[in-house]
């Protein structure tokens, strides 16, 4: 049974905004956006009772979809041929564009404590001392917290369905 | 360095940020540990995935959560019109 208007509703914004940046940052055109998101809060709502897992990772899944089906029906018309880059190209990038917003929903769902020393670690290549003082936390817990991250970060990736 | 201890630089091995001594100190333990071999290799594609996030996204989600989460200033009325009309054809192909 598909979902009330009042689920679509709060689906919409609650994850709208994210999804709008997911999609916004593959195509250029706001109104294009804007029914990418709506279609993508459209499609769940009619395939809601088959959705197990994280309802985020299955919104920019779908978009994804969305956006490339979309792509390959304008590029069927033939106005729209020249100069396009061919569907190859645009699917990689719009899952370049997928796996990267997923990386940064897995980060969001750390504990703070946890994406800190992560961050510190990985992408600021601080080492476990330096992060020690930044934290102001001694160097054991960095390296107790890194350990406790990377298995919290696995955890939150295998369940939003993210292999690698 | 106790067992424990040695288990926990797993983290820190793979995201880097070791000093020489606990690098040394955490392969010598690999060496010796099945456990933790078993552990760093379900865990050791994580960097290369989180690299698809590039480093000035990844700070900014530790200097103030959710600040890239924008204010809903969108109306959703064209997304319920959307779902009455796609309900309606929805019961007519169900006739």
């Amino acid at each position: 049974m598909p979902l009330d208007d009042d689920v679509v509703e709060s689906i919409y914004r609650e994850h709208g905004p994210a999804l709008r940046r997911f999609v916004s940052s593959a195509s250029k055109d706001p109104q294009t956006a804007e029914d990418v998101v709506q279609e993508t809060v459209l499609r769940v709502w009619q395939h809601a009772p088959d959705i197990d897992g994280s309802l985020r990772s299955y919104l920019y899944r779908t978009a994804r979809n969305i956006m490339i089906d979309n792509y390959r029906r304008a590029q069927r018309r033939p106005e729209s041929l020249e100069g396009s880059p061919d569907a190859g190209g645009v699917r990689e990038k719009v899952d370049e564009l997928l796996t990267r917003v997923l990386v940064e929903e897995a980060l969001l769902r750390l504990s703070r404590e946890h994406r800190e020393v992560l961050v510190a670690l990985h992408y600021r290549r601080l080492t476990v001392n330096e992060t020690a003082v930044q934290l102001n936390i001694p160097s054991g817990t960095v390296k107790s917290r890194a350990y406790y991250a990377v298995r919290a970060l696995r955890t939150i990736l295998d369940e939003m369905g993210v292999e690698q | 360095m106790k067992a424990a201890d040695s288990h926990q630089l797993l983290g820190a091995y793979l995201l880097g940020g070791l000093d020489a001594v606990d690098q040394a100190a955490f392969a010598a333990h690999l060496k010796q540990c099945a456990a933790c071999r078993e552990e760093l290799a379900g865990l050791e594609a994580l960097p290369v995935l989180l690299d698809n996030l590039p480093v000035p996204d990844a700070v900014s989600l530790t200097l103030d959560p959710r600040a890239t989460a924008a204010p809903g200033t969108s109306t959703a009325a064209p997304l319920l019109a959307r779902l009455a009309s796609r309900r309606r054809k929805i019961r007519y192909r169900r006739r």
